[in-house]
């Protein structure tokens, strides 16, 4: 699989809520992302704690328009949510104070995700 | 002879009044979240109380002095932490709750609302960044009893537009360089009409790092005002926005360590352009403020006025006036209100809404104040009338954050889906 392959992302936040405190997190906070893939597929899903959904089955608390290789390197913790804002690789769409939440969502989708992700060619 | 009989009309809710209209039950398409609403009573009641007596004096002033009792007042009220989150200490404030208090303010005097402003401004790259290392050594100081002032340092003698269109980057001239030495940078170059540069204890400084064509390589550092190297100069004797002051720094040999960047070397355009689009929402309601406070006083006086036996608004041609300035201030309330909305849901903003917010805005300001000063007549033509002092402010918008030339790059480059 490569970074551009969007079963990645969608198979490591699978893994991420099976663990009960994250899905609890999201639950609490009544959390959901909508993830919408930029930049060739345009691929979307969403994630609530109930799962994660192809498609764009109902408003989320966020939509997070990402590039892939932004998405890869935000989940690595290599490229900050704030910085991937500035230079438009990813566009938040929903309130500000909840892209200030995803501080917390996003080191247990990071770390599910690192378990997957391809390891880093060279750099 | 056909038979008039004249009935009282009441005074109906203006369209952009969303808390009139609420209490009206007229319908309206969207409001105020209620802890903006809280906000505009408290900053309309300090604009009211506080700064409208003592405009027309900061505004007569020697252009470098500058009313601390009255920022200090501001203070009390959170207006310099307005947008720092709870958690922080701060109000918690969006760009919708800036820009409504920044209207109240404005409606009386637009230079105090710029002194805010201008501040709030300085501290968003700080803010924005979630460099949590930054934001602890630079946003204590609003949170203590004496106020404390930022500000944010990009026009420069040759560089004015320039510097806020992206695609001209390689085109500026002579722009302040940073220049690595080791773990610091050494800022040199020259920075003017900066608001609060005289009296703020850190700015928010652009800089192009050594090497790179033009402001290519421009990055923000975040610098505090007493480093060794830095000047305060004059005050620019501006027409209007005179409480606030403008002031050229210099930098020479400013060493500055690297910890202090925001968004990386280079990252200053990006975030630029971030900054601007948040920033002209807000300036579209200071320009509305400015239009809405000229009105009020056209008026009042378009009432009491009486000429050819009839109050002026009775007057064919007064009405046709008043009516016009009324639409444009709906029309830029709406703008803003709509634009400021965006910003506080999307990020990035977009380019086009705030920019054709303020285009418009910027414009009405202008057309409102000058129509106010004619109906007031010669009163309104004298230093000490408040409708002078709004006609010379309503100029000042259209310069900074995006001249209309700027803007119109903006909003016609987001009709074609590029950068012009
Ligand atoms: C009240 C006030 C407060 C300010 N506060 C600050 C502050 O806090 N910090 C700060 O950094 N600066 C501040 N400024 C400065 C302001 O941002 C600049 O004045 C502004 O960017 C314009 O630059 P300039 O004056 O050098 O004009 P120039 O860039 O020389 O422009 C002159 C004219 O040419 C037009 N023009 C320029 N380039 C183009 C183009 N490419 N296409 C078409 N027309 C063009 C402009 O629209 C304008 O009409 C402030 C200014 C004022 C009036």
């Amino acid at each position: 699989m490569t970074v551009q392959d969007p079963q990645l992302f969608t198979d490591a936040f699978r893994a991420a809520l099976t663990d009960a405190e994250f899905a609890t997190l999201l639950k609490e906070r009544d959390f959901s992302l909508q993830f919408v893939l930029t930049g060739g597929s345009g691929t979307a899903f969403l994630l609530d704690s109930d799962g994660v959904h192809d498609g764009a089955p109902r408003p989320a608390s966020l939509r997070l328009e990402v590039r892939p290789e932004a998405l890869h390197l935000i989940l690595l913790g290599r490229l900050g949510v704030t910085r991937a804002i500035v230079d438009r690789s990813l566009v938040a769409k929903g309130p500000v104070p909840r892209v200030r939440q995803l501080a917390d969502l996003l080191p247990p989708l990071g770390r599910a995700y690192a378990q997957l992700a391809p390891a880093p060619s060279g750099a | 002879m056909i038979a008039t009989t004249t009935t009282a009309v009441p005074n109906a809710p203006t369209l952009s009044d969303l808390r009139a209209l609420n209490e009206a039950a007229m319908p309206s398409l969207f409001q105020l979240p209620p802890e903006v609403e809280e906000l505009r009573d408290e900053v309309r009641d300090f604009a009211q109380t506080v700064v409208k007596p003592r405009t027309l004096a900061n505004d007569l002033a020697p252009a470098d002095e500058f009313d601390w009792e009255m920022v200090e007042a501001g203070h009390r009220l959170g207006l310099l932490r307005l947008t720092m989150p709870k958690d922080l200490g701060g109000r918690g404030m969006g760009v919708l709750g800036v820009a409504v208090a920044m209207e109240e303010i404005a409606s009386v005097c637009a230079s105090t609302a710029l002194i805010f402003g201008a501040s709030l401004l300085g501290q968003t790259s700080v803010l924005f960044s979630g460099d949590q290392q930054l934001q602890a050594r630079f946003l204590p100081s609003f949170l203590g009893d004496r106020p404390v002032l930022a500000c944010n340092a990009i026009t420069e003698e040759t560089a004015g537009c320039d510097l806020l269109i992206p695609e001209h980057a390689e085109l500026a001239e002579d722009v302040m360089t940073a220049r690595r030495d080791g773990d610091h940078f050494v800022l040199d170059g020259v920075k003017r009409f900066i608001t609060n540069g005289k009296v703020a204890e850190w700015a928010a400084v652009f800089a192009n790092i050594e090497g790179n064509p033009g402001a290519t390589g421009l990055t923000v550092f975040i610098v505090p005002l007493d480093s060794e190297g830095v000047t305060r100069g004059a005050v620019a004797d501006k027409m209007g926005y005179r409480a606030c002051l403008g002031t050229t720094l210099t930098f020479e040999d400013v060493r500055v360590p690297e910890e202090n960047i925001v968004f990386g070397e280079g990252g200053g355009w990006n975030y630029l352009t971030v900054q601007s689009n948040q920033a002209r929402s807000i300036v579209a309601a200071i320009s509305t403020g400015v239009a809405r406070g000229a009105f009020e006083i056209a008026k009042e006086w378009a009432g009491e006025r009486v000429q050819a036996g009839k109050p002026l608004y009775e007057h064919q041609f007064t009405a046709r006036k008043l009516a016009e300035m009324s639409s444009k201030i709906e029309a830029s309330r709406l703008l803003y209100l709509q634009a400021a909305h965006q910003a506080d849901n999307m990020l990035p903003a977009p380019v086009y809404g705030p920019a054709v917010a303020k285009m418009y805005a910027d414009r009405a300001a202008i057309e409102v104040a000058e129509e106010a000063m004619s109906i007031v007549g010669a009163r309104g033509y004298c230093r000490e009338h408040a409708v002078e002092k709004l006609v010379r402010e309503s100029f000042g918008a259209r310069i900074y954050e995006g001249t209309p030339e700027v803007l119109a790059l903006a909003i016609t480059g987001a009709l074609y889906g590029r950068r012009l």
